[in-house]
């Protein structure tokens, strides 16, 4: 079947999930997250990838492979695009420490433990190897989904400092983990790694910055002379095809690069209200269309190993996230007042774990790599389906802190 | 400040590929190069909009520039790539070439309609059959001797001049937001040419296989299987229309992602079971528009999202340009475009005289036919595989006459549209 049917399919498919997706319910149930967050789209894909009914086969997602990047581009420019200073000025600045220091914590939390069972478990590989994978396995666990929280919003009786705190920290910690992963795509460059690693990165990481700079410009002086919705669009669509397509020209990550720009663009411009219609319009569907062809990129194969990864990546990501609030009201005397539980409301991973693990399987073709992306995404939807869960244990947990 | 821009992206592309590690592989390097594409194309389109020219002419010329025979800044494996869009871009064309037929318009007109298909088919078919006897001499690829290669050579080209782009001729019209008689004449005549031009080719195919092959008899079953594909198509451009139509008075929802399904699918099923696509959407977007009150929203859905899509599209047909094969064919090809032009123009007025239509139709409405592009380049194609002798200098010649046309055609039609005061006067 040609790579035109399976885009059409695609589209269908994207219709017909768009009309449900994000569609709140009051109960926290774990299925029903699972569905409306989109995660089953992954699922859709596997089944039509080569895997399954092989109807996006890999001649055809070579073919499909610029709309893999735009659904990187897209998914990073929208993030940076919204982190605009009027968010940011809403929470006061502790939470910044605060979302920082949860990430770190969960980075290395996971990273170590990851590596010392990787180091067990595969040891006839280069520890090379094994240290960028516990990285990104790291990497992604500090990741979590900033939508979350508003689906499930009805459902928490006092939003406070508790429910605060939380929106920030999902919506902050996907610019850790996407700067985390730009340094290492610089400085741990595919496939000149080896050599002379350090005055390439660094040209490649400050050139990144530039690039994106530049583009904002450009962007920002054409937006104020262009009033047009349709011509926006088509600019906007250049740039990130543009953004995305020069920075995995490179091996670099899309996600960053796109991030970047939005993040400099929303500083630059003053039309928040004419641009944000543009790309929320085509959001939806996009955003199914890309975690279709991710669930048709993934090579699953599931042993033993495999399993025991994936414990072990849910496992220490929801250790890390319980253990961090007591250490760092002990450790470093941190004054905010929440439930030992709080961690669990940070589960949910969404879109951009999802988006960084494929980024890195694109980046790096290793090996490992496919076994790196199969416990990465069955670790993320297994953490898509236990979120509900645990923020309904969380809130239990304040609930009685309240009464007590 | 579009120039300043688009020489950063040159200047930027430039770099970025002087400076590839290598490491990147076609499918990024082609994302790359749509999106370089896309805003170096449509910022050179606002210049020539600027200059009054069509925005599509500067979408082209960008190309052109920018693609694998000019500057080489995207290269014929990134443009091949890049052609998967299109079957969506030809099908919403399609759509709104069909959306903008109003069966009014085709009643009160349809005698004008008629013998202007009729006089413009005539005079291509018996002027290009005369021009080919009496240049034989410099269609040095043709055996001198035998006049039965000339006359299907003269006959398959005339046919294929009959042809005038419906894809280019709706892109205008967009843009312009032209409305008046003019224009519901020129596309009107246009879409119904396509079809007229595809039975045509059928007939004249076949009579030049039986001309030229030797033991060859006439063959019935291309016709025959013309009848097919040509029901098969009407059939699927009904049903389509009916599910738009349900779609869009019921549902309602997520128009435009149904939108572009509808269309890719119905390009992808229909080359599948060699239907006409172009036939399907246009019946569908017919129909839409004349037999329910949803036509103003499917045309209103299609142009708020087909923008970049028709940035791209000719863009890419900018860069597929062959100018190899323009230099070495140039003179030979601009006197067949002048040829054509003068016959279009005397088949125009004669047709429009003898329907006593208005002066500026009977004077003017032949610039709006000169456009050619995706049927009769896919026309040379069958042309070429099928006649090995002289196909491949056939399609060489073809392709050089379609490029100058498609060039000139676009500032053409739009100057009539200006002409005719026709221009701005749809509804937004």
């Amino acid at each position: 079947m040609k790579a035109i049917l399976a885009l059409g399919l695609l589209i269908l498919i994207s219709y017909l999930g768009s009309i449900g997706l994000f569609f709140r319910r009051n109960v926290f149930s774990p299925f029903f997250y699972f569905f409306s967050s989109g995660s089953v789209y992954i699922l859709f894909g596997l089944i039509s990838g080569k895997d399954g009914l092989n109807i996006l086969s890999s001649q055809v997602l070579n073919q499909l492979s610029p709309l893999i990047n735009l659904g990187l581009g897209w998914i990073g420019f929208l993030y940076g695009f919204q982190l605009e200073n009027k968010f940011l000025r809403q929470f006061p600045k502790k939470y910044l420490g605060f979302s920082f220091l949860y990430s770190m914590f969960l980075f290395l939390t996971v990273t170590l433990i990851s590596l010392l069972f990787l180091k067990v478990i595969y040891s006839s590989y280069s520890s090379f190897i094994l240290a960028g994978m516990a990285i990104s396995f790291g990497i992604l666990a500090s990741i979590s989904s900033s939508s979350f929280l508003p689906f499930f919003s009805n459902l928490i009786p006092h939003k406070g400092e508790y429910y605060r705190l939380a929106v920030f920290s999902n919506n902050i910690d996907d610019f850790w983990g996407i700067w985390g992963f730009a340094l290492i795509t610089s400085f741990w460059h595919f496939p000149f790694f080896r050599e002379k690693i350090f005055i390439k990165g660094l040209l490649l990481f400050l050139g990144s910055i530039i690039f994106c700079g530049l583009l904002s410009i450009i962007f920002h002086l054409l937006t104020k002379v262009i009033n047009d919705q349709r011509e926006i669009l088509t600019l906007l669509f250049g740039m990130v095809f543009f953004a995305s397509g020069a920075a995995s020209f490179f091996n670099l990550s899309p996600i960053f690069i796109c991030m970047l720009f939005g993040f400099i663009l929303t500083r630059l411009t003053k039309l928040h209200d004419r641009i944000y219609p543009v790309f929320l319009s085509v959001e939806k569907p996009l955003y199914i269309i890309f975690l279709i062809l991710i669930g048709a990129l993934w090579n699953i194969s599931i042993d033993i190993s495999v399993i025991l990864l994936i414990f072990i990546f849910v496992g220490s990501r929801i250790g890390g996230s319980v253990l961090y609030l007591p250490l760092l009201k002990k450790i470093l005397k941190f004054p905010i007042n929440l439930p030992p539980l709080y961690g669990l409301t940070f589960l949910s991973q969404g879109g951009m774990a999802i988006a960084l693990a494929i980024n890195i399987k694109l980046i790096y073709s290793l090996p490992l790599t496919d076994i790196f992306l199969t416990v990465a995404l069955l670790g993320i939807l297994i953490n898509e389906f236990l979120a509900p869960i645990g923020l309904k244990v969380s809130l239990i947990k304040l609930e009685s802190q309240r009464a007590g | 400040m579009s120039i300043l821009i688009i020489i950063v992206f040159f200047v930027l592309i430039y770099v970025l590929k002087s400076i590839s590690t290598g490491t990147g592989n076609l499918n990024q390097s082609a994302t790359f190069a749509l999106g370089f594409l896309l805003i170096t194309a449509f910022l050179f389109g606002k210049i020539t909009k600027k200059l009054k020219l069509p925005m599509i002419t500067g979408f082209m010329v960008m190309g052109i520039i920018c693609g694998p025979y000019f500057l080489k800044l995207i290269n014929l494996n990134e443009v091949k790539s890049l052609q998967l869009l299109d079957g969506l871009a030809l099908s919403l064309i399609a759509l709104t070439a069909g959306g903008e037929l109003r069966l009014a318009i085709l009643k009160e007109k349809r005698k004008t309609i008629i013998l202007i298909i009729l006089f413009q088919a005539l005079f291509l078919l018996c002027g290009f059959l005369i021009f080919c006897f009496f240049a034989r001499d410099f269609l040095t690829f043709l055996p001198i001797d035998k006049l039965s290669y000339v006359f299907a050579f003269g006959l398959l080209f005339g046919v294929l001049s009959i042809a005038t782009s419906p894809s280019t001729t709706i892109a205008i019209i967009t843009e312009t937001r032209a409305k008046g008689p003019l224009t519901d004449l020129v596309l009107s005549i246009t879409v119904f040419k396509d079809v007229i031009v595809i039975v045509l080719f059928a007939f004249s195919f076949s009579f030049s296989k039986f001309l030229i092959v030797a033991k060859s008899n006439f063959s019935f079953s291309i016709l025959l299987n013309l009848l097919k594909e040509m029901s098969g198509s009407i059939i699927t451009g009904v049903l389509m229309g009916l599910i738009i139509i349900f779609y869009l008075k019921f549902i309602k929802k997520e128009i435009t992602i149904f939108i572009l399904s509808i269309a890719f699918f119905t390009y992808e099923l229909s080359s599948h079971f060699e239907f006409h696509p172009l036939l399907i959407c246009m019946i569908a977007g017919f129909l839409t528009e004349n037999f329910s009150s949803e036509g103003e929203k499917l045309i209103h859905i299609i142009e708020k999202s087909s923008l970049p899509i028709y940035v791209i599209f000719f863009a890419i047909s900018g860069a597929s340009l062959n100018l190899e094969i323009l230099k070495s064919t140039w003179i030979i090809a601009l006197s067949m475009v002048t040829m054509r032009a003068i016959l279009k123009f005397l088949g125009t007025y004669l047709g429009a005289k003898l329907s006593k239509e208005e002066v500026n139709i009977k004077r003017l409405s032949w610039m709006g036919f000169i456009s050619q592009a995706g049927v009769a380049l896919g026309l040379a194609i069958i042309i070429e595989k099928s006649f090995p002798v002289w196909g491949p200098q056939f399609k060489t010649l073809a392709i050089a006459v379609i490029a100058i046309n498609q060039i000139i055609g676009p500032i053409m039609f739009q100057r009539i549209i200006f002409k005719a005061e026709e221009a701005g006067k749809k509804e937004i």
